[in-house]
């Protein structure tokens, strides 16, 4: 019994070292975009998507990509920190990073733990402590859920100035284009005497 | 299946097969019987019988169609199951099903009949139809105080839902033989049947039945009001405590073990006085240490594995999601905060059960780019509303030390419902006409995934949101750091 639980952890550690966790991504990539993004790497022998119960609908997704083995799985992380990596749309790349633990949601045991419990009564020395640590915990999780709402604006910004900056790029280049169509471009150099070359 | 528990009894009962009924239509080996007798109670074609798994805590109940001995001396029943309310929960849907009903199951598919040893029935159970089937002989007023289940709805195992009305004919079987007998055919009716139930019942202690039968006709000796219009539709509350006060005069040991149950476990709908009795008396002597460090003593206890881990593994089960969705509804769900991150789903169940004295499921949600590493959290599923709400008073009230000197937090949290995510910040798209031109092109041109190429645009935005990523997250790394620091 204890040797099979720890040969079925063994397995499981083995299954997080092949596999890449992705964040940043959009709601339009599929699991069919995932791999065949990532077949480019190695081949892909899994992809969960994680769900999210908990935070605001508009956070990134994210997955969790099982490659065949870990050698694969190395050079997704190290490519696309190298590079950056579109997936489904342009310019926000998404990132990759070794998997933990933590995230698959079907761990087995760890073997050898042992889980101790104690019911402490609001009469126990401790429980003003406990309670203490109860609040803090609460605290923390309304910091964090502050923290997203920030991050998520600051993006929102980035994403809003990109814009901008992209119109504007656009803008000029439709510009050049139309010069050059309609024969401004040519009539100008004629008048100035500049040569130019037929684009 | 295969493997359901036998009773356990010092010495090997006696088994002894009754009236031949026939030999088989293919294979003249293959002997059929009326009844057999196993542990001195006689069990007849049409019985209801309980049977019970080895780590489950509630019985089984099925209803004996076939009986018979292969020429290899394989002695095999089959049995046509019932289903209790609680197994088939998520397909109920507003259905309130009553206090003591049960469903015959129906249909084709898995979860219908199984075939058994004999050996693995472990005492009988009186369930009478309280169809309104012109083919079902009406049960009497007092046949329906004296049952433990009643059923007048079928689940249809293939399709997953209820019907009010009876199929001609369940597991090749008429469906007459699933009603109630007929009155001439009462030799072997469930009252001439207790006597020896309740013989075997003295012999054996541990015999759940003991403690059951005896309460009960207690309680209707006494007069105390047993609804009759309507098959025991609403046995009331007062009835259930009274039961339960009588409950431990009959055996001290069970005292012990009930105080957690009564509480949590009470009054919970859907679970009726007979498992509850029998899920006391089944888990009393294993159970009585744990339960006593549950008390408020404030004892350290450790988390072993729950006795009973799963429920019967060939019952199709709806998606993770759907069931928490549900659950929710329902008011079953209860976000537990405060977890070790790297426990896994079934060590936090064991500790729920060892908490609360309830099985229930649980999901620890997976970490990711913004969840806390050093909380983690978990959905769980309890198996009634009162179970949920009491836990996280208990949880509010009291407080549960995890090992590492966590005090769990659990509240009500609605699971954000599925869908896709409503906008993503940083993906753009030129100009429309521009996309007109060249739709192919651009088409083709989002749908591949690619590195980008330094000296673009492109590269140089997404040297932009690099910055932003890197930056975002070292504002985490420093929050983590920070409240690790203040909570440490």
């Amino acid at each position: 019994m204890d040797s099979e639980a720890q040969t079925e952890y063994a397995a499981f550690e083995e299954k997080v070292k092949r596999t890449v966790y992705i964040d940043n991504l959009s709601p339009q990539v599929t699991e069919s975009v995932l791999r065949t993004a990532l077949n480019q790497f190695g081949s892909v022998t899994g992809v969960r998507f994680i769900p999210n119960h908990l935070e605001p609908g508009n956070i990134p997704r994210c997955a969790l990509v099982e490659m065949d083995n870990p050698k694969q799985a190395k050079a997704i992380i190290s490519e696309m920190s190298n590079y950056p990596f579109m997936m489904s749309g342009m310019p926000r790349p998404a990132r990759a990073c070794a998997a933990e633990v933590e995230m698959f949601d079907d761990r087995p045991i760890k073997p050898g733990r042992k889980i101790l419990c104690r019911w402490l009564d609001p009469n126990d020395p401790d429980f003003k402590v406990a309670n203490k640590l109860k609040h803090l915990t609460k605290k923390h999780a309304a910091e964090a859920s502050f923290m997203l709402k920030r991050q998520l604006e600051e993006e929102e910004k980035l994403a809003k100035q990109q814009a901008v900056t992209l119109k504007a790029n656009y803008k000029k280049f439709e510009m050049i284009e139309s010069v050059l169509i309609d024969g401004t471009a040519r009539r100008l150099s004629r008048r100035y005497e500049m040569n130019v070359r037929d684009a | 299946m295969s493997h359901l528990g036998d009773v356990k009894e010092e010495d090997i009962p006696e088994f002894k097969w009754g009236k031949k009924k026939g030999v088989g239509m293919m294979n003249k080996d293959v002997q059929f019987y009326e009844s057999f007798t196993y542990d001195g109670v006689e069990y007849f074609l049409y019985d209801c019988v309980y049977l019970w798994h080895e780590n489950e805590s509630e019985p089984y109940i099925g209803k004996i169609v076939k009986l018979w001995e292969a020429p290899n001396y394989i002695k095999k029943v089959k049995l046509v199951w019932f289903f209790r309310p609680i197994e088939i929960l998520n397909y109920l849907g507003d259905e309130k099903p009553l206090e003591n009903e049960i469903f015959l199951a129906s249909g084709e598919g898995i979860g219908l009949c199984n075939l058994n040893p004999p050996e693995a029935i472990s005492g009988k159970c009186n369930v009478i139809c309280t169809s309104k089937d012109r083919r079902n002989p009406q049960a009497s007023e007092v046949e329906l105080r004296m049952a433990d289940f009643i059923f007048y709805r079928t689940f249809n195992v293939g399709s997953c839902t209820l019907f009010d009305n009876f199929p001609d004919s369940i597991a090749g079987i008429k469906v007459e033989c699933f009603f109630n007998r007929k009155k001439d055919q009462e030799i072997i009716s469930p009252p001439k049947v207790k006597p020896i139930l309740k013989e075997r019942a003295e012999r054996s202690s541990s015999f759940p039945k003991l403690v059951l039968d005896k309460t009960v006709e207690n309680a209707v000796r006494d007069g105390k009001s047993v609804s009759t219009s309507e098959p025991r539709k609403s046995a009331s509350k007062e009835e259930e405590a009274s039961r339960y006060f009588r409950l431990p005069a009959c055996n001290e040991k069970i005292l012990d073990a009930k105080v957690p149950f009564s509480q949590n476990r009470g009054l919970s709908k859907g679970v009726n006085f007979h498992e509850k009795a029998s899920k006391i008396s089944d888990k009393a002597s294993s159970q009585l240490a744990q339960d006593k460090g549950i008390k408020p003593d404030s004892q350290v206890f450790e988390v072993s594995r729950r006795p009973d881990t799963d429920t019967r593994k060939w019952f199709r089960q709806l998606p993770w999601e759907e069931r928490m969705q549900r659950a929710h509804e329902q008011g079953t769900l209860v976000l537990l905060e405060n977890l070790d991150p790297s426990y896994a789903s079934s060590e936090v169940e064991n500790v729920v059960w060892h908490a609360f004295n309830q099985r229930v499921e649980v999901k620890m949600i997976e970490c990711s780019t913004f969840s806390s590493p050093h909380y983690g959290k978990a959905f769980v599923i309890f198996k009634s509303k009162v179970a949920a709400e009491s836990a996280i008073s208990e949880l509010n009230r009291r407080c549960l030390m995890l090992s590492d000197g966590r005090p769990l937090i659990g509240r009500i949290q609605a699971p954000r419902v599925p869908g896709k995510p409503t906008n993503f910040a940083g993906h753009l798209v030129i100009d429309k006409n521009r996309l007109q031109r060249q739709r192919e092109e651009m088409r083709d041109a989002v749908s591949t995934s690619h590195c980008s190429q330094p000296n673009t645009i492109e590269f140089e935005m997404a040297m932009e949101w690099r910055l932003l990523q890197e930056k975002s997250d070292r504002w985490w790394r420093a929050l983590h750091e920070v409240s690790f620091s203040l909570s440490y």
